[in-house]
């Protein structure tokens, strides 16, 4: 969940907000700031010509003495002015403010320990001597210690909402997400009757919920209807098979020819496979839909498979084949007793049926870490990798011309119990052979 | 005995009378649910035999009311629906459930097994067909005061035919209550298994305890 809103649409979307906002504002700092400063050094330059200017006026006016009363008069009537004056002669001696001047004229900056920069300008005057007059950068320094204070803020500032918005939104997102997550898996779990709870606030989320619980009553009912369907295909089909049942019953009855007598044993035994088949596919039905629960209680496995051994056994023996059982004791599963029989069943009377004599069938069930595991393996001829999760479809069969009996629901039958009890049932090579594995999982 | 049978397909009602009547059994019928409430409080039943499915109070619907009432005649579903809630919901309340089609034979063998019943409520110790006797506590079993081995399943099978003796008992009433199967096998367990039984229990004695009932099933009888 920690890292989980970091990936959320809603976050990303924030994050790139928040970039985007702080580069526009560091361009618009930068802008100001080289506006702003570029002024004020002009206005500082310009203070720096106009008083070189009005100094180098009396100097060549009247003298270099005249420019020494002038500058003393200077420093005296603004002791804090911001301007600095400093006069060297050919011998390098310094006169007045002690700054040294570079060995060529012009602008220069002069940089200070504990104080802002100077910007200075100096002047080469008559017999070696140089005048320099500076002023101080203080103001261009303060102002882009504040252009730098405020961006940094308000880009901190940018960061921790933007971020902090994100986040809420983010985990309110995921919320919605969650629960939505929910109820489809809910219904993925088969209860088709799950829907997503309305909170009132009218936000995409609950539009988008609407449409999901709208389209879940949907499927539901279209789910009852075809229930009905087969309940009721199952009313009709079965009143007339049944009069056919009670019709070749009444036949039975009565003196027939030995002829007679044996299409009607057969045309009888017809009619049970038809009856097995439908039964079959019902119960698939029924285990496809969810619909009907089923009943979740403790199924002693070992005693469970020992009988199921022992009563086939006696089938494979007459077959030629040798069925044999490999349970530990005390294996308990939770489930519907009946239909774990039959789908235990399905798979060895698959094994019996479906190879030839001399072939070995093991039953075996242990405990394991995740759970009981029952295994129904043969070494016969097997089913090709490609084809084993083909055999689980109903009415597949390995041998197309339909010459073993059956009518190929076996497998797909005990695959559908299987997953109603949430075990995994899968198929994997004996080698050679089949064998059937079923997980029942520890809960 | 006296019966009364719920149905509302005319064919299925008339050939389960008829049936009955052949037998020699006194059978009512109705094809309303409401009609059975009526019956059964003016008539003394063996047994009632009520389609699960039919207009009005069904099947289900009328047993409830009967027994809430009191009455605890044996009763049996018939019915056209065969998944399994219906099944276990029907057999809390009925003592049997027989999905249709059916042969006839099958539901007199369950009709004659549930009124049976109340007569094995006191289980006895031993049950014996002429010189057979099993031991239901040592699950041993003796014939002509000679004990055979059997196997588990066998001593069931053996077990079941041995409480109804004398009365027919078909292949699905012996894979519902001996192996516990609800649905119809591929292979021929039943027939395999009461050949096995027949080998050991009636091979080498004069006489066959254990007969087969063409078109029924079979049922264990020291008669002929």
């Amino acid at each position: 969940m920690a890292i989980r809103w970091l990936k959320t649409v809603n976050f990303q979307f924030a994050a790139l907000s928040t970039l985007v906002f702080t580069v526009f504002t560091l361009l618009l700092s930068a802008f100001i700031y080289y506006t702003v400063s570029a002024g004020m050094e002009r206005e500082l330059r310009d203070h720096i010509i106009s008083e070189t200017a009005q100094l180098l006026g009396d100097y060549y006016d009247s003298g270099s003495d005249e420019l020494r009363h002038d500058i003393v008069e200077r420093r005296e009537r603004a002791p804090n002015s911001r301007l600095k004056y400093t006069l060297v002669n050919d011998q390098g001696v310094t006169v007045f403010d002690r700054i040294e001047l570079p060995p060529i004229a012009g602008w220069s900056y002069i940089s200070r320990t504990n104080a802002p920069e100077l910007l200075l300008l100096t002047t080469p005057l008559e017999g070696g001597f140089r005048l320099g007059v500076a002023a101080s950068t203080r103001g261009l320094s303060e102002f882009s210690g504040a252009i730098k204070r405020s961006t940094g803020l308000m880009i901190t500032a940018v960061l921790f909402f933007s971020l902090a918005a994100g986040a809420i939104l983010s985990s309110r997102f995921l919320k919605q997400v969650e629960r939505l997550r929910n109820i489809t898996e809910q219904v993925g779990a088969q209860s088709l009757s799950a829907r997503i709870p309305l909170l009132g606030v009218g936000d995409d989320f609950e539009q988008l919920a609407v449409t999901i619980n709208k389209m879940l009553e949907r499927i539901e009912k279209l789910v009852a209807d075809v229930q009905n369907v087969s309940v009721n295909i199952a009313h009709d089909m079965r009143t007339p098979l049944g009069r056919l049942r009670q019709q070749l019953d009444q036949l039975e009855g009565l003196e027939l020819p030995q002829e007679a007598n044996e299409l009607l044993q057969r045309a009888i035994c017809t009619l049970e496979e038809t009856m097995g088949t439908f039964a079959a596919l019902m119960r698939i039905a029924e285990m496809e839909s969810g619909s009907t629960g089923i009943e979740r209680e403790p199924v002693d496995l070992s005693t469970l498979i020992a009988n199921l051994h022992e009563t086939y056994s006696a089938i494979a023996e007459d077959n030629g084949q040798q069925l044999s059982c490999n349970a530990t004791s005390g294996l308990v599963v939770q489930g519907d007793k009946a239909l774990i029989t039959q789908m235990l069943a399905n798979l060895i009377e698959n094994a019996i049926t479906h190879n030839c004599a001399g072939v070995a069938i093991s039953i075996s069930a242990m405990g394991q870490a995740e759970g009981v595991e029952v295994v129904v393996a043969d070494d016969g001829l097997g089913i090709s990798e490609a084809l084993r999760s083909e055999v689980l479809k109903p009415f597949f069969q390995v041998d197309r011309s339909r010459q073993s009996r059956g009518s190929g629901l076996g497998l797909s039958l005990a695959a559908r119990i299987a997953e109603r009890h949430g075990a995994a049932m899968e198929l994997a090579d004996n080698a050679p052979g089949l064998a059937v594995r079923i997980l029942f999982k520890r809960t | 005995m006296r019966l009364l049978l719920l149905e509302d397909d005319p064919d299925t009602a008339e050939y389960v009378l008829q049936g009955f009547r052949e037998d020699g059994h006194i059978i009512d019928h109705a094809s309303r649910g409401e009609d059975v409430i009526m019956l059964a409080a003016e008539s003394d039943y063996d047994a009632l035999i009520l389609d699960r499915m039919v207009p009005g109070f069904d099947g289900f619907r009328v047993l409830s009311m009967l027994r809430a009432g009191g009455d605890t005649t044996p009763a049996i579903f018939l019915t056209a629906v065969s998944n399994l809630n219906d099944r276990v919901e029907g057999l809390k309340m009925a003592d049997d459930y027989l999905v249709k089609p059916f042969a006839f034979a099958e539901l007199r063998a369950r009709v004659e097994a549930i009124t049976r019943r109340p007569q094995l409520r006191q289980t006895p110790d031993s049950l014996s067909v002429g010189d057979l006797e099993i031991n239901l506590l040592k699950r041993t079993v003796r014939r002509a005061n000679q004990e055979i081995a059997v196997l588990p399943t066998e001593f069931r099978l053996l077990e079941y035919l041995m409480k109804n003796k004398g009365n027919v008992v078909t292949r699905t009433m012996l894979l519902e209550h001996v192996w516990e199967f609800n649905f119809d096998p591929k292979t021929n367990i039943v027939e395999t298994h009461i050949s096995r039984l027949r080998a050991k229990v009636d091979r080498g004695f004069d006489k066959e305890l254990i007969k087969t009932i063409r078109g029924a099933g079979y049922m264990i009888t020291n008669g002929d």
